[in-house]
């Protein structure tokens, strides 16, 4: 059906990515949140008329699995070109309420629908622009929309159905004053919307004009040739893994309600050139906020799916064709509502990630690092006056590779997002930082050494309330074919230690003291090549004694 | 010392480093000579051959050369390869690791085999001082003699540069300021300090800039040293130095501030470009927005833009992974040049690049060994290369090899012979530079459709009406010294100097005492560096941004500084740049201050010589896609869904019988109508089916595509 010249299909293809890419710029350029413009919290995307994924501007590994379920819950509610819907809720299309997304359908016309010379049929939907951000506040208890002690989601701040805030080319203002009226710094969040809005009509036209090059015969055919070759090399990658069922677990620590570990359990399943995984035996939801929609743990499969075939397949509906995922509901990773979810994107999403990197390592023990550190470190200081909130994530050890030693103090896992300067934050808060280096024989030890975890300490110079939620204190990074383990992460608030997840009040002067856990080792430590155990104890990063008890 | 503004009838050479050529324009009472010769390991020798070839061939001594400047490679060399000096690091006690964390991020997101690059300086290097600077100033005042201490330690690790970088410099550089002077004393090596290379926030970015700047200082003194040398030994002046911020300086400045030097090349080509669109009287800048450069070369290509007749800049620079925050042109750079390597991939589709067959063996093509068809075998069974061509200089051209391995590769990807695999690589090639001009424009807020293309590099102008047709641009100027435009960009750029700071204050509405003070002395600042204070302008700006926000925008500044005005230009360019503006409090985080002494460029009049119909050959002209069906047997303008009629003149591919033209024969006002061949010593221009053009005053091309669709006659039309 998709016989498309060789030519011909690398041509398109790239059109078809530079319609995503397009999109992502003009979101990343109008958009007037740092978070979005900075730190690209924010993807975009171009979907068929059926729903596929054709091709995708990523900048965040999250938003992978969670874009095909907004179409899929739009295209249930009759869109016709010239609607724009929008939509946060994490029971229908989303992920956690501060990720905002807005679908299009489209014509071939563009968005709007009208003007159609020839009337009938090319007013039908052709394909769908989406386009999600992570909005820096929509509502709740507190600002950031991420409170640490919800219970339930109706305290994490404004949830949207999948509406319609433009209906048949007319922005709705009403739904929009609703929004806004919901939300703290409404001028920024306006801004922020009218980014999306501008993103998803810069698809319409650069269909518009693609179909008009070349005739939607070709263009429709090159949707069909660009799923199947993305399908066609994941699905080639998969069928060389050896065929077999494939189990692991691991626990996240506490819920932030207790301190009990939570189970997660995951089986990949690899038949020829298909992988399902089943995440059956999956503790049950919890009362805390770390419960993860189902698109989340999509995301972390797809994920990994991509980080162990080749990274440069063009990601879209292809890749993920021939990946099944099942998970039981009323669990961790698939919560019924009302379950509060904000922090199952940011600690749920690493450990889904590194059960499913462990089953796999059993398939292919060469494509799979040790694990990494498997936390991003939430670190957020308010000001008990509230005029400040601070809000940092701490990179840490990437596990040792079967071909080389893990990355020292990187973003692991579904994040990869900046640190904030020493000299910015300083500027901003008032809050100093006293250390900020890689953590010294943190990395697992083996013929390939784990990357390095990170410390930062910062002492705060007013009364403030610190929230830490952290993964990675009890349990270690674990190592691969004979390497140890990284060290687990330590929080410490003036000295005293303090668990993985804890919210306290300080004075002015108190210390917080983070320090992330390292990447696990690969292989036997005595394989490891003598000069590379002499540049580590010269640079001081490991000096690789084996009583180590610490 | 002369100063960089030089009288109309000097005598200038400009010699631009490449990694395989030393490109030499030379200009003299109007006319323009060029060269090329085989870049040397010590680049200062082939600099001098370059030199003297093209003197010869001007017919002046170069004794007579009035003005000598120069674009290196050294420093980025250095860099690229990890061959720099060995660099200790002496930073704030706490934090000796910033340099190697970075911002934290990692380098690919899926790649699971992805490495870091590697910090300038490693961590045995990486020393501290116990001292505390804070955006209130001074908290912990260092001790003298507990860095004369420290300098023994450094002194013991035997480094043969040093950068101090302390947190808050740039605010409050009293502390390193003592570091680095009771260095200076102590140790036998170059010190760099991090504000005076960069006064900016955010410490990364700053100390790697500033570890740039001590890990290539030896290298280029050494070089520039020798350069001085050669260049007096041969009668010529002390070369002007270019610099990535677009300008030239002279050689002592470079010296002490190297790190200006890095990518330097690149910024040549684009201040060519902008002086060749500007430098016609047939110029038609006013129908643009401005100009997109795109130049062409072996193994990449780089574009850039151009607006006001500036060079755009950037302060945002990375290079293999190392943040460069000095004021640069703005290029990027895209996988596809002329030896870019073309393969089937697992999925079954034809690309283009990233690997290149490089200069040795280089394409097949070059008969040299090189089995692996590349985009410049293409353009030979194209008809675009003729077979008396000559390559990248000496070499003859193999055409019987090129149709092999493009043979080779249509049977792998299933095409019909080596024109089918020859098309598909040129349109392959097209559409990925196709993306990237689209991705730099859109990503700067413009509309490519606005714009025109300049084409340079040895195989720019092969591709650049094709390529703007692809973007629905409608102008293409080739300038005349077409494969040598870098070396040519030299003759005419400014010599150039920056200063900045970071304040970060919130701009109120009139006179600011404080700012004012600043600017002072920035001012001060760039031109103690120009070779003529009194002949410098300096133009102020400032990096704006509002309240909380992270990113930042420049703005002009008005001298004396005025809040209101600012404010107002920082909310026009917010409209303009993102296509709204806010309210909110607005703050200037670093301000800037450009000296500036302006060159015009070299008065060229082109003067044509010889015959200029050198040949007739059958050449081919592909379509904007690949040739085959949809696999359902019919072709697009008998799709039935497309009632749009406009498919009916989609243009496949048209092969004609094509007139060669010697470029330099082509008298200035000479029209042409497509299809033609343009050949001249290190480029060829290529003017397909319905594209005609005109040679400017300037010897540059101005190609402009007809409107399509019209009836004969009444379309286009011009003499043929």
């Amino acid at each position: 059906m998709s016989e498309i010249d060789p030519v011909t299909l690398e041509i398109l293809r790239n059109q078809l990515e530079s319609v995503a890419e397009e999109m992502g710029q003009t979101l990343i350029r109008s958009a007037y949140s740092p978070n979005i413009k900075e730190r690209r919290d924010c993807s975009t995307a171009l979907f068929d008329a059926d729903g596929r994924m054709i091709a995708q501007a990523e900048h965040i590994p999250v938003h992978l699995g969670a874009m095909p379920e907004a179409v899929e819950v739009v295209r249930e509610r009759d869109p016709a070109p010239g609607d724009v819907f929008v939509l946060n809720d994490p029971f229908a299309g989303g992920t956690h309420l501060p990720d905002v997304t807005m679908v299009s359908p489209l014509s071939r016309n563009g968005g709007s629908g009208e003007s159609d010379p020839e009337g009938g049929e090319s007013g039908a939907i052709v394909g769908y622009a989406v386009s999600r951000a992570h909005h820096a506040d929509v509502g709740g208890t507190t600002p950031g929309s991420m409170p640490a002690g919800a219970r339930e989601i109706y305290q994490e701040g404004l949830r949207i159905p999948p509406i319609r805030l433009v209906d048949g080319g007319r922005l709705r203002e009403d739904v929009l004053e609703l929004v806004l009226a919901n939300v703290r710094n409404p001028d920024e969040r306006r801004a922020d919307l009218r980014a999306q809005l501008a993103a998803n009509e810069r698809a319409g036209e650069r269909l518009s004009a693609l179909f008009a090059e070349h005739g939607s015969g070709r263009v429709l055919s090159a949707f069909d040739a660009v799923v199947d070759y993305s399908r066609k090399r994941v699905e080639r990658e998969i069928a060389e893994l050896p065929d077999g069922t494939y189990e692991a677990t691991d626990v996240l620590e506490g819920d932030g309600v207790t301190d009990e570990d939570v189970e997660i359990a995951a089986a990949v399943t690899v038949d020829g050139p298909s992988l399902s995984v089943d995440f059956a035996g999956t503790a049950p939801q919890v009362p805390g906020n770390l419960n993860a929609p189902r698109s989340v743990a999509k995301s972390a499969v797809y994920f990994v799916v991509r980080c162990v075939t080749d990274p440069e397949i063009p990601p879209n509906h292809g890749c993920y064709e021939p990946v099944s995922i099942r998970v039981p509901e009323g669990t961790l990773l698939n919560p019924r509502q009302p379950a509060a979810v904000v922090g199952g994107n940011v600690e749920t999403s690493q450990r889904v990630t590194d059960v499913v990197f462990a089953a796999l390592s059993r398939a292919a023990p060469d494509r799979v690092p040790a694990q990494s550190q498997g936390t991003m470190n939430n670190l957020i200081v308010g000001g008990r006056d509230g005029s400040f909130t601070y809000y940092e994530t701490i990179g840490g050890g990437f596990g040792a590779r079967a071909d080389g030693d893990g990355m020292d103090g990187v973003q692991v896992g579904m994040t990869n997002t900046l640190n904030t300067p020493v000299e910015a934050l300083e500027a901003a808060y008032p809050i100093r930082v006293d250390r900020y280096a890689l953590r010294e024989n943190s990395g697992g030890m083996g013929r390939h050494r784990g990357g390095l975890g990170l410390e930062r300490a910062i002492t705060v110079a007013t009364d403030a309330t610190v929230s830490l939620l952290t993964e990675r204190r009890r349990h270690a990074p674990r190592g691969v074919e004979g390497g140890s383990p990284g060290s687990t992460g330590r929080n410490v608030i003036d000295g005293e230690e303090v668990p993985s997840k804890v919210t306290r009040d300080v004075p002015a002067g108190t210390t917080i003291t983070v320090s992330t856990p390292g990447g696990g080792g690969h292989g036997d430590p005595e394989r490891r090549d003598t000069d590379a155990v002499a540049a580590d104890r010269l640079d001081g990063k490991h000096d690789w004694k084996t009583d180590r008890d610490d | 010392m002369t100063t960089a503004s030089s009288p109309d009838d000097a005598v200038r050479i400009g010699v631009d480093v490449g990694g395989t050529f030393t490109d030499v324009a030379l200009a003299v009472e109007g006319r323009l000579v060029t060269a090329k010769v085989p870049t040397t390991d010590d680049q200062s020798e082939g600099v001098l051959d370059g030199i003297r070839k093209a003197c010869r061939r001007a017919d002046v001594e170069p004794g007579a050369v009035d003005e000598f400047a120069h674009a290196t490679t050294v420093s980025v060399n250095a860099l690229l390869e990890r061959d720099g000096a060995r660099t200790a690091l002496v930073t704030t006690a706490g934090f000796r690791d910033v340099l190697e964390i970075g911002r934290q991020d990692r380098p690919a997101l899926y790649d699971l085999g992805a490495e870091k690059p590697a910090p300038l300086v490693p961590r045995r290097r990486r020393f501290e001082v116990d001292e505390r600077t804070t955006p209130d100033g001074v908290q912990r005042a260092v001790d003298p003699d507990a860095v004369r201490e420290l300098a023994g330690e450094i002194r013991a690790t035997e480094p043969e540069s040093v950068v101090v970088s302390l947190l808050h410099a740039y605010a409050e550089p009293e502390n390193e300021r003592i570091v680095a002077g009771t260095l200076r004393e102590s140790l036998d090596v170059p010190v760099s300090a991090s504000h005076e290379v960069l006064a900016e926030f955010r410490e990364y970015e700053r100390t790697a800039t500033a570890a740039v700047d001590a890990y290539v200082r030896p290298v280029i003194d050494r070089y520039v040293g020798r350069l001085i040398d050669r260049a007096a030994d041969a009668g010529l002046p002390s070369p002007w130095i270019m610099q990535a911020n677009g300008g030239i300086a002279d050689a002592e400045t470079v010296r002490t501030r190297p790190v200006t030097t890095v990518l330097s090349g690149p910024a040549a080509g684009v201040v060519g470009a902008g002086a060749t669109a500007a430098g016609s009287t047939a110029a038609p800048e006013a129908r643009f927005e401005g100009l997109v450069t795109f130049d062409m070369g072996g193994t990449s290509s780089d574009v850039s833009l151009v607006r006001e007749g500036r060079a755009e800049r950037t302060t945002e620079s990375e290079i293999d992974g190392v943040p460069v925050r000095t004021p640069m042109v703005d290029v990027t750079t895209v996988g596809a040049g002329g030896g870019s390597i073309a393969w089937v991939d697992a999925g079954g589709a034809l690309r283009v690049g990233p690997r290149s067959a490089g200069a040795d063996p280089g394409p097949a093509c070059y008969g040299a060994g090189g089995t692996d068809a590349t985009v410049t075998d293409a353009n030979v069974a194209l008809g675009y290369i003729g077979p008396e061509a000559a390559l990248g200089g000496e070499l003859e051209v193999d055409v019987a090899a090129a149709r092999e391995a493009l043979g080779e590769l249509a049977a792998e990807a299933g095409l019909e012979g080596a024109d089918a695999a020859a098309r598909g690589i040129y349109r392959v090639a097209n559409a990925t530079m196709a993306r990237a001009i689209r991705s730099v424009t859109v990503e700067r807020g413009h509309d490519p459709r606005r714009f025109a293309l300049v084409a340079f590099g040895g195989a720019g102008p092969m591709h650049a009406a094709a390529l703007a047709a692809s973007m629905d641009v409608d102008r293409v100027i080739v300038p005349r010294p077409a494969g040598v435009l870098s070396a040519f960009g030299l003759l005419a750029a400014d010599e150039t100097h920056d200063a900045a700071r970071t304040v970060r204050a919130r701009l109120g509405a009139g006179a600011e005492p404080g700012l004012e003070e600043t600017y002072a002395g920035l001012e001060e600042r760039a031109l103690a560096s120009a070779s003529d204070p009194d002949a410098a302008t300096v133009r102020r700006a400032a990096d704006c941004r509002y309240d909380g926000q992270s990113f930042e925008l420049s703005v002009p500044v008005p001298e004396p500084f005025d809040g209101g005005t600012v404010r107002d230009r920082f909310r026009e360019a917010h409209e303009s740049a993102y296509g709204y503006a806010m309210d909110e409090p607005v703050e200037a985080v670093t301000l800037r201050a450009t000296a500036t002494i302006e060159r015009t460029p070299p008065p060229i009049r082109h003067a044509a010589a010889g015959d200029a119909l050198l040949d007739r050959r059958t050449v081919q002209f592909p379509g904007p896609i690949g040739d085959g069906d949809r696999g359902d047997g019919r072709s697009v303008a008998d799709d039935p869904d497309d009632g749009d009629g406009d498919s009916e003149g989609e243009p496949g591919t048209v092969s004609r019988e094509t007139p060669v033209f010697a470029r330099d024969a082509l008298p200035v006002g000479r029209r042409l109508e497509g299809p033609a061949v343009l050949e001249q010593a290190e480029s060829t221009a290529v003017v397909p089916p319905g594209w005609g053009g005109v040679v400017r005053d300037d010897g540059s091309l101005l190609l402009e595509r007809r409107p399509a669709g019209g009836d004969s006659g009444a379309a286009g039309g011009g003499s043929r």
